[in-house]
């Protein structure tokens, strides 16, 4: 049986896997759009008066089907989905969507890829951050368990609500910073992963991981749930206590959209090494519907923003050449460094060639600040007191 | 998700971390961890015959 045969054989026969409360339900299936380009076949099966379903995607199921071969176990399974959808009330109604007073506390946000997500974009109201894009949901409900319920906000929801993406944004932002989140030590996030009913503490769980350097820190940052767990980069309150503790800016390895690997400090690797890292673990491991970036970022705690890391090297650059053209002036007296010059200055410059003692002291004093604003950078190498 | 004037009808998605998805996480976890560790190295070693 092919796809097409499979999809059709669905929509024909499953009721017949349902009991009769499903006796009069629609049974559709929808080719959606989902992100980074996939797009995917939803089966929607509709009781009688439901407003809200859920959609159950046939690919993955189709593929477990010529894998095991058994049709009617496959029909079960989808059934079952079904049914346990209806088991799991959701807390909100149609109506309650419908209204953005009523809805706007469960509003969430996801961190996607842009340049991946053309055309998902579309017909979806979002933010740009740097090469990434900000898209907003609804939570419906649910737990890590058994499942989480969610629905993205589309242009035509953003309409009936009558606001702009600003309003959606700023809301979403706020949900954020009040939502759970995990930052762990990379050890600590595998052996929970790995061994969730030990104490991470046990001196055998060390013997069972592949041997991790303690002075190579790396950390993980997700939701609690674990699910889209990038969005946490946009908490900054979560983010500058994340700096703090780690003693100022740091980088950001894009893992997938569900977590983010925090570095404190390159340790001499550039970043061009970093993005190979970054795109050899996107290629080789990770599933295509959860890519989100191949570059490397940085957080800037003073500006209180992520920036991709080339852009960030800019940014210190020019810190760099400001701190420079602050020892100019001093050493030279006037503001000169970018400044024409006047008819005649050339003679006046001449007496400028001996430095008074106080300009040699602002001269340390900018060289010093030159060597901070280096140090800073994350990406140059420095070790960072633990 | 598709809402219409005329249907009022929405779709959601429900979605959790099965076993596979949580074994590929670690794998990428590790995967992240074990190449820091080989470039750290590489640039020891760099350092110490400079």
């Amino acid at each position: 049986m092919n796809y097409d045969e499979f999809k059709n054989h669905v929509e024909e026969n499953i009721k017949g896997f349902l009991d009769e409360s499903y006796e009069n339900a629609s049974v559709q299936i929808n080719t959606v759009i989902k992100n980074n380009g996939r797009e995917l076949d939803a089966l929607q099966i509709r009781k009688e008066g439901e407003t809200i379903t859920p959609s159950i995607y046939l690919n993955d199921i189709f593929k477990n089907y010529e894998q095991n071969g058994d049709l009617d176990k496959v029909m079960q399974q989808i059934a079952d989905t079904r049914v346990a959808a209806d088991r799991t009330q959701l807390p909100i109604s149609i109506d309650d969507i419908t209204n953005f007073d009523s809805i706007k506390g469960k509003i969430d946000c996801r961190l996607l890829n842009m340049e991946k997500n053309e055309e998902y974009l579309k017909d979806r109201p979002f933010t740009q951050v740097e090469d990434l894009a900000v898209v907003y949901s609804i939570d419906l409900g649910g737990n890590e368990t058994d499942g989480k319920m969610s629905t993205v906000i589309t242009d035509n929801l953003m309409g009936q609500w009558g606001i702009s993406t600003e309003e959606l944004h700023s809301v979403a932002m706020e949900n954020l910073e009040n939502s759970d989140s995990k930052f762990m030590s990379m050890r600590d996030t595998i052996v929970a992963l790995m061994f969730p009913d030990m104490d991470p503490s046990d001196p055998q769980i060390d013997m069972m991981l592949p041997p991790m350097d303690p002075d190579k820190a790396m950390y993980v940052l997700t939701s609690d749930d674990k699910m889209y767990g990038a969005k946490l980069l946009l908490n900054t309150e979560k983010m500058d206590d994340i700096a703090e503790k780690l003693g100022g800016d740091f980088i950001v390895l894009p893992s997938s959209v569900h977590e983010s690997i925090i570095l404190p400090n390159a340790e001499g690797i550039s970043r061009e090494e970093l993005e190979g890292i970054v795109q050899s673990v996107n290629s080789t491991v990770l599933e295509p519907q959860d890519f989100l970036s191949d570059n490397v970022y940085c957080y800037d705690a003073q500006a209180h923003e992520l920036l991709r890391a080339d852009h960030y090297e800019e940014k210190a650059a020019e810190k760099v050449q400001m701190a420079a053209v602050g020892e100019k002036e001093s050493a030279y007296g006037a503001k000169e460094a970018f400044e024409a010059k006047e008819p005649g200055a050339e003679k006046k410059d001449a007496h400028r060639e001996r430095k008074s003692v106080k300009a040699q002291i602002a001269e340390k004093k900018d060289i010093i600040s030159k060597t901070a604003a280096e140090k800073a950078n994350p990406l140059k190498n420095h070790q960072v007191e633990k | 998700m598709k809402t219409t004037n005329d249907e009022k009808n929405m779709n959601y998605d429900y979605e959790h971390m099965d076993s596979d998805a949580l074994k590929k996480r670690i794998l990428a976890y590790r995967k992240m961890s074990e190449a820091m560790t080989r470039a750290a190295e590489a640039i020891k070693q760099k350092g110490a015959k400079a």
